[in-house]
């Protein structure tokens, strides 16, 4: 009656359940809750006349938690134990001493002691933060990745980025792509790189991580912030090239594609720049200056073009 | 029942030194909740389940380490493991039909007195209980009979604590709702009518 794959007792027999305390267990209890029956119906009768809806736990969950718990302990707990089954574990166990099986290692999952316990919660909470960590300096370095190499795309800078090779044709499709690429709000070129952050707004992310983890750890010892360094003319300049990064891209309101938003540019990296230019020959002289600036619709083309290459 | 967790810890201590009698103590201790899980479980064959576990668990006692808390867990676990297998063995499926278990939720408000005293049988709890979808039923029973505290609980399921918070919580709902669909309890008007 007990079990999942049917009930083969049912009403009829008592079943698994032939000891005499358990069936005394089973008799008290019922005439326990007989007695809440009667008990309930009564009140509850009269409570439906008066209380007028008042009746918070009202008559259907009637029970607390404390009386279900007691009815599942009912249920299925018995005092006592089988006496033959305890001899037969206390056997295993004394087989188990002689066999010398009581010194072996405790493996992790044996270990329940309190520490180990407070160990695995304090584990979880250290794993969750060093993954919140890892996706936000993971975050900030990408968009670092992409900030920094646009800038120092020079000889030396460009390993990932190489500059738009000169005897690459024109992309044809460069003027429709124009067409194609959605008038959006905000910043230069969305389309162009989609799945990255238009190069001002990588450098004004970084600097506001800058801001945030400035002095602090080992974060300053990444790659992207010594190259962010590096961009800013040295330590001791970061912050005021990002002060002067920031108050630029505030005013930055709308879809400004080549609005306030480009003087971000060439202002942020002149130098970078100049490096830049020197390492593109020829025609892409234009897409080399794809740096923090989103001055003119003309770059975008040439600037799609390498990461299309690219990728 | 956890006020002999300490007791528990002390014969487990023992008996990991190897002092018989002090094995038999933490059987005494343990063998009741475990078997209420095993019943909750595997139902008329949680006896014979629980033998295949105290093997393992007299087997591995020295690998345990923990205190008598721990070791409601950790025998918890073997228990666990060895029902699984059962289950695993036997293709049954572990829980009630769909059917089946519609028609138990069936007594309503409305139920008759005759169907309420089935409701409030102990041979219908334990259908109630096996009537829980599995994650409920196992979290009333390893925190109600086994007595584990949430996290526990949880490390004996390899699931969050929340998760088995959230799940024991639901089950014991559940349970109330169906056990308390026809009945009242005596306390409640007289609550009522003192707060208003």
């Amino acid at each position: 009656m007990f079990s999942f794959a049917g009930r083969t007792g049912g009403a009829g027999g008592p079943g698994a359940l032939n000891r005499a305390d358990e069936r005394d267990v089973l008799v008290a209890l019922r005439g326990v809750w007989i007695e809440r029956i009667e008990q309930g119906r009564k009140t509850d009768m009269g409570e439906r006349q008066s209380d007028g809806g008042l009746s918070g736990r009202g008559s259907r969950h009637a029970l607390l938690d404390a009386e279900v718990e007691a009815l599942i302990v009912a249920s299925l707990m018995r005092d006592g134990v089988d006496a033959e089954a305890e001899q037969r574990a206390v056997a295993a166990f004394r087989a188990a001493r002689s066999a010398g099986a009581h010194r072996t290692r405790t493996r992790r999952r044996d270990d329940w002691s309190a520490r180990e316990r407070r160990y695995l919660g304090r584990s979880l909470r250290t794993t969750l933060s060093v993954l919140l960590a890892s996706l936000t300096l993971g975050g900030v370095a990408v968009a670092a990745i992409g900030a920094v190499d646009s800038s120092t795309d020079g000889p030396g800078g460009g390993r990932e980025h190489p500059p738009a090779p000169s005897s690459a044709p024109r992309d044809p499709s460069g003027m429709p792509s124009e067409g194609r690429r959605t008038p959006g709000p905000g910043t230069g070129s969305p389309s162009a790189r989609p799945d990255r952050p238009a190069p001002a707004q990588d450098t004004e992310a970084q600097c506001r991580a800058y801001r945030q983890v400035e002095g602090r750890g080992r974060a300053m010892d990444s790659t992207a912030w010594q190259r962010l360094v590096e961009v800013a003319g040295g330590e001791s300049s970061v912050t005021s090239y990002c002060a002067g990064q920031l108050a630029e891209a505030k005013p930055e309101p709308g879809p400004a594609r080549n609005g306030g938003a480009a003087a971000g540019g060439p202002d942020a990296n002149e130098g970078a720049n100049e490096g830049a230019n020197e390492g593109v020959s020829g025609s892409a002289n234009e897409g080399a200056d794809m740096g923090q600036n989103k001055s003119s619709g003309k770059n975008e083309p040439a600037q799609q073009q390498p990461d299309q290459r690219q990728r | 029942m956890r006020a002999h967790d300490e007791e528990l810890g002390a014969a487990v201590a023992r008996a990991q030194q190897g002092d018989e009698a002090a094995f038999a103590v933490a059987y005494r201790l343990v063998q009741p909740g475990l078997l209420g899980y095993l019943r909750g479980l595997v139902g008329n064959d949680a006896e014979d389940v629980a033998s295949d576990a105290w093997l393992d668990i007299a087997r591995d006692l020295g690998r345990f380490k923990g205190d008598g808390a721990g070791f409601r867990g950790w025998t918890a676990t073997i228990a666990r493991h060895r029902a699984l297998d059962h289950l695993r063995r036997q293709r049954v499926r572990p829980r009630s039909s769909a059917l089946e278990q519609d028609v138990l939720e069936l007594p309503g408000p409305q139920s008759t007195h005759d169907q309420a005293l089935e409701a409030m049988s102990t041979e219908r709890a334990l259908e109630l209980v096996q009537g829980l979808p599995r994650d409920q039923a196992e979290a009333v029973l390893l925190r109600v009979v086994v007595g584990l505290d949430g996290p526990a609980a949880a490390r004996v399921l390899g699931k969050r604590p929340g998760a088995v918070r959230t799940a024991a919580y639901r089950g014991l709902k559940r349970l109330a709702g169906q056990l308390g669909a026809a009945s009242v309890t005596d306390e409640a008007p007289r609550t009522l009518g003192e707060s208003t």
